[in-house]
């Protein structure tokens, strides 16, 4: 028996392994099928199987999520129906119907469209052409790259930005009509030298990439590379102001004397660490040959006034020797109408001395040569000596004194005479029509006021403050007739600024003037 | 009395003469080095700026001298740093320019007595 059980077995055994085969062959497309479906399940970007007539097999969650759409409503109906017909877009149908076809895969398809239900958005559509069985099946993997899109298209905007900002600070250190140059390293290499730098050097240098010992080596000898060094290794900027600087002109071969405000600023990588130094200098060679010659100039003609001035005195001094001789030898023979000509005319004499003494003591205060005698003494013996003097040259005025009670005072007593001297024949001078001047003195602390105050035309408010400046003279139509050099009040604000004092004016136009000093009485330092 | 101007010397010496005093004149500054060597006066007065050697060198030069030392000498001038100048070369005392004839003579009264 046994072996036709074992015939049967066998035959059983056949039918049972096609079986089984069959059993197995399904489970494994089973397991496959579940495999695929896990697969496309668990992706996490939508993704929808489709079956010929272009209807949805199947779609993973990701994909209801992301449209806003159940299985239910999903499952079996063409992709273009799909939520109230919003894939019905021309792009995805050419490239389902057109391309797909012939290509089978389809790699990175951009889509854009306005989606009923999720709004605007860009899409990347990833696809594959299966044929199972002549049953063929399409994977379509969507990847919303709305976001991302949004992202790239703002990082490229601000990186448009940038390069505009770079392009346009590159611009204006091209044309900056400064000389810029970027030295990188502690050689100080050339990494930028903007067209006036090129220029100032010689455009047939060669600078870019080349160290600066190298590339200007007349620079040796002249401090600048142990600067440049001192600024790299320390990391602080230098500064340089009207720097002589030597350069050989390549074209012309000669050397050319340049001044330069230069600055030396350190630039650091994001460690702090110093990278290289940008140098930032303006040319100021013009200028300063400019000044040079200006004050030369005004060397020169202080020298000249100062010169000229001495010689005028000479023959003055004559002048007057003679007129006084003149006046000796009428008085003897007692000519009267004469000795009085001759005393108006040694009065313009003195006129003329006093202005050649205030330009000799302008031209001394603008050269810085005042020098000043001072000794201890009695300022009203002072004041009321020039009052008596003063007193002399006019009828019209009478000098009013209300002076306080007398204090000895530090100082130069003939040049703070001169100033009061000055006080009161501008007060004879601009009160024509009045017929008295006011001279007070006052003790304040520790120092002296005196004041002359006049009647006469009075200064505007707006031309008050500069009565004191060098060669101001009131002006105007009536003013006009006022002669004078417009010397005498900057000469006296200047024996009062160095006698350590204040000078001051108050007027009121059509009413008078007021000016005073006041003084400190103690021996200032 | 020595000035390189002429009319100052001419000026100064009326002055001074109308007061008695007697007066000996040069235009040469050089020249009263070599005067002094046989003539002696009893005062000098010179400017300060005359063309050829300088004022204060003449002065200074004076007054090394053995010979003329104790002679006074008084500086005229318009420059502004008389008073240094005088310290500097020894002089014994200075006149502004310009100057009237009451300041000379009181100048030089202070040296010599004018001769009645």
């Amino acid at each position: 028996m046994k072996p036709n059980k074992k015939k049967r077995n066998k035959k059983n055994t056949t039918e049972d392994a096609a079986s089984k085969k069959q059993t197995k062959k399904l489970s494994e497309l089973k397991t496959a099928l579940d495999y695929a479906e896990a697969i496309v399940a668990t992706v996490r970007e939508p993704l929808v199987v489709l079956y010929p007539g272009l209807k949805v097999k199947t779609a993973n969650n990701s994909f209801y999520k992301t449209f806003k759409v159940s299985k239910k409503e999903t499952e079996g109906k063409q992709i273009y129906d799909l939520g109230n017909g919003q894939w019905n877009i021309p792009s995805l149908k050419k490239l389902l119907e057109e391309i797909l076809p012939q290509k089978k895969i389809l790699k990175d398809f951009e889509v854009e469209h306005s989606f009923k239900d999720i709004g605007h958005k860009i899409m990347l559509l990833n696809a594959r052409k299966l044929d199972v069985r002549n049953d063929p099946m399409i994977f379509l993997a969507i990847e919303d790259i709305t976001e991302k899109k949004s992202i790239e298209s703002a990082v490229e905007k601000e990186r448009k930005i940038v390069e505009f900002e770079r392009q346009k600070m590159f611009n204006l250190f091209m044309n900056a009509p400064a000389l810029i140059c970027v030295l990188r390293g502690p050689k100080h290499i050339y990494e930028l030298a903007n067209k006036p730098y090129m220029q100032m050097v010689g455009s047939k240098r060669n600078l870019i990439g080349n160290p600066i010992r190298k590339a200007i080596p007349e620079l040796k000898e002249q401090g600048i590379f142990e600067i440049l060094d001192k600024v790299y290794k320390t990391g602080n900027p230098y500064i340089g102001k009207e720097m002589p600087i030597k350069i050989n002109i390549t074209e012309t071969g000669k050397t050319e004397d340049t001044v330069l405000n230069i600055v030396l600023q350190p630039y650091s990588d994001s460690n702090g660490k110093v990278q290289g130094i940008i140098s930032y200098a303006s040319d100021i060679t013009s200028l300063v040959n400019k000044t040079k010659r200006i004050e030369e100039l005004s060397r020169q003609k202080d020298e000249f006034i100062g010169v000229a001035s001495h010689e005028l005195k000479t023959p003055v001094t004559s002048l007057k020797g003679y007129t006084q001789i003149l006046q000796m030898r009428f008085e003897q023979e007692g000519n009267k109408k004469a000795v009085e000509l001759l005393s108006k005319m040694d009065r313009q004499i003195n006129k003329l001395t006093n202005l050649i003494s205030d330009l000799l003591d302008a031209t001394k205060i603008e050269g810085g040569i005042l020098q000043f005698h001072e000794v201890l003494f009695d300022f009203n013996e002072l004041v009321t000596e020039i009052i008596e003097e003063m007193q002399q040259a006019t009828q019209q005025h009478t000098i009013i004194a209300k002076l306080a009670l007398s204090s000895k005072i530090y100082g130069d007593r003939d040049r703070i005479g001169q100033v009061i001297t000055n006080f009161i024949s501008n007060a004879i001078k601009y009160s024509p029509f009045a017929n008295k001047i006011i001279l007070t003195t006052s003790k304040e602390g520790n120092k002296i006021r005196l004041c002359v105050q006049d009647f006469g035309i009075g200064i505007p408010e707006e031309k008050q403050d500069k009565v004191f400046d060098r060669f101001y003279r009131v002006s105007g139509d009536k003013e006009d007739t006022y002669p004078g050099l417009g010397l005498g009040l900057f000469i006296s604000s200047e024996f009062v600024k160095r006698h350590k004092g204040t000078i001051t004016v108050t007027s009121t136009k059509g009413e008078g003037s007021t000016f005073c000093f006041v003084l400190p009485v103690k021996k200032h330092v | 009395m020595i000035d390189d101007d002429l009319d100052s010397l001419t000026v100064m010496t009326i002055f001074l003469k109308n007061e008695g005093y007697e007066v000996e004149s040069t235009l040469n500054g050089d020249e009263v080095l070599i005067k002094t060597k046989t003539f002696k006066p009893d005062l000098i007065i010179m400017d300060i700026f005359l063309s050829g050697t300088n004022g204060k060198d003449i002065c200074r030069n004076l007054k090394n001298e053995n010979k003329t030392k104790s002679i006074p000498i008084i500086l005229i001038s318009a420059h502004s740093q008389i008073k240094k100048i005088v310290k500097d070369c020894g002089a014994n005392g200075f006149i502004n320019k310009p100057f009237e004839a009451e300041d000379l003579l009181y100048g030089v009264s202070n040296f010599l007595p004018p001769n009645n």
